[in-house]
């Protein structure tokens, strides 16, 4: 536990003294906040408040891949890998306080996004209009842009590529799964993959039982390949 | 702290890099840690750290580094030479590592100081020289005050005020009653710096012994003895085993003994001796005795 501790520590330290780590959430940020104020040109309603919550995974995601990326694959590109294994021989520790770290960052960004982004529309809409689904989308949406930072810490585990951690997760978004669709128009297809899973769970028209059940698709997807990476990281060569 | 490897072995693909590497470093001793290029040295430090997947254990007073309370405040470990982010100041890179172990703002402060990078404490690195990133590494390995170092070619790049400065600091951190393992390719530095030493040649232990033994049991150790009447003391030498040659009108050249057994020797022939000088080879000599049919890579000769 207190191993554990350290780890954390140490991860909390890492991520906070790069600018990159700011720079990457402050984008996450202000794209959000530039998608809410292009809303607010045309006419804002409350049927406009579920919006609130997903705005900031407009280019979040793949951003997300990039801060999860960066957590593992930073110490591989900067050969800091052996220093950090040998202050922490037991790796699932340092391992898990990375991925525990990266989660909390996106999850306190993603409450943040959420709620400036209703915040502003609230205002423009005369202040009413907060109904159920609002907490049920925003809660998805934090799933979905936590995923994608797992989901690129893992790749990049899994490559030993920062970039690669970045750029597989946005290739198979943009383009495997839609070609795939492309080539396969199917239901049975669009189900298994995790990137159109995201996207239903974050869609405003999405119901929200079968919205979370995409959610879950897509963090399962993302679960498995951290337990990938983790048994990766284990057992592999630093 | 007593760190014990056993059996340390790896094979990468048909070659065997690490096979059977055994020994024991004891604190208050500064090891040297030599062998040719592609011998195994930096594989070896990997194994035992547990970097690297291989055959063997390593116990750290008996214990897998992996089991102790805080393993940075027992291994200190400088293994290559730019492991830091280039934008992260020196400080805020120490004060990471000080999360690992639990030391403050005020010992990352000290380590500073005394590395000599206190001036340069809150700038990036990223331009360092290999001298300046080598600073940085060794303050990162000694920032918790680890019972054993280890460090990975040390003196690569550094200026030779700092390599006298390094040399000083290892054997005070050494007599100080800590473990200091040390690779390096400076043998003269070494000789200087080292108690002990391990070599390791194609992989395996060629030597495990101090630094005086090791030297003395060169085949380039000799001894010169000046006396009258040369042929009796080289018939004494081959009754005795040993190889002795003519130099001189009045000198012989005694390899493999002592001054004391070649003293010994023309006392027997009853004549006085004129001068009697021992011929130590350096370590650089003894290494290169000892590690001419383990070298992995040969250069061809100079014309």
């Amino acid at each position: 536990m207190a191993g554990m501790r350290r780890a954390l520590l140490f991860e909390v330290r890492r991520v906070t003294s790069v600018w990159s780590t700011w720079i990457l959430l402050g984008l996450i940020f202000l794209v959000g906040l530039a998608t809410t104020l292009n809303l607010l040109r045309g006419e804002v309603t409350a049927d406009d408040f579920p919006l609130g919550a997903v705005n900031h995974l407009t280019a979040g995601g793949v951003l997300a891949a990039a801060i999860g990326a960066s957590a593992i694959g930073a110490e591989l590109r900067w050969n800091t890998l052996r220093a950090l294994y040998t202050a922490f021989p037991r790796r699932t520790d340092i391992v898990l306080a990375k991925v525990g770290v990266v989660v909390a960052l996106l999850v306190a960004l993603s409450i943040v996004c959420t709620g400036v982004d209703t915040a502003v529309i609230s205002v423009a809409a005369g202040g009413t209009g907060f109904g159920g689904e609002w907490l049920g989308l925003g809660t998805r949406s934090a799933l979905v842009l936590v995923s994608w930072g797992v989901i690129g810490f893992s790749v990049a585990a899994l490559t030993r590529s920062q970039v690669a951690g970045f750029l597989v997760p946005v290739a198979v978004a943009y383009i495997v799964e839609i070609g795939l669709l492309s080539v396969f128009p199917s239901n049975t297809l669009a189900s298994l993959l995790p990137f159109i899973n995201a996207s239903e769970a974050t869609s405003v028209g999405t119901p929200a039982v079968e919205a979370f059940e995409h959610a879950a698709v897509f963090g399962g997807f993302a679960v498995a390949l951290l337990v990938a990476a983790v048994v990766v990281l284990r057992r592999r060569d630093a | 702290m007593i760190v014990t490897t056993a059996g340390l072995g790896r094979t990468y693909g048909r070659k065997r890099a690490v096979d059977d590497v055994s020994f024991t470093l004891r604190p208050g001793r500064l090891t040297g840690f030599l062998g040719p290029n592609g011998s195994g040295k930096s594989t070896t430090m990997r194994l035992m750290l547990g970097l690297d997947r291989g055959d063997g254990r390593t116990e750290w007073d008996g214990q897998q580094l992996r089991d102790l309370p805080i393993p940075a405040r027992a291994v200190g470990a400088h293994l290559d030479a730019k492991a830091f982010h280039p934008k992260r100041t020196v400080r805020r890179h120490l004060m990471m590592h000080a999360a690992a172990s639990g030391v403050g703002a005020r010992r990352v402060a000290e380590v500073l100081d005394l590395v000599g990078l206190g001036s340069v404490a809150d700038d990036s690195p990223g331009g360092f020289s290999l001298g300046m990133a080598q600073r940085v590494g060794l303050a990162t390995a000694i920032l918790a005050e680890p019972d054993v170092l280890m460090l990975d070619e040390p003196s690569n790049g550094l200026d030779p005020q700092s390599i006298q400065w390094l040399r000083e600091f290892l054997r005070a951190y050494a007599h100080a009653g800590h473990t200091v393992f040390v690779s390096s390719h400076l043998l003269p530095e070494m000789q200087l710096m080292a108690d002990h030493v391990v070599v390791i040649g194609r992989g395996t232990v060629l030597a495990d012994q101090s630094v005086a033994d090791f030297v003395d049991r060169s085949a380039s150790s000799q001894v010169l003895v000046r006396v009258a009447d040369t042929a009796a003391v080289l018939s004494a030498a081959t009754r005795a085993g040993l190889a002795a040659v003519s130099e001189g009108p009045d000198g012989v050249v005694v390899t493999g003994a002592s001054t004391e057994q070649v003293g010994l020797l023309v006392h027997e022939t009853g004549q006085p001796v004129r001068e009697l000088v021992a011929r130590n080879a350096s370590l650089e000599q003894a290494f290169i005795d000892l590690t001419r049919d383990a070298q992995e890579y040969t250069g061809g000769e100079v014309a």
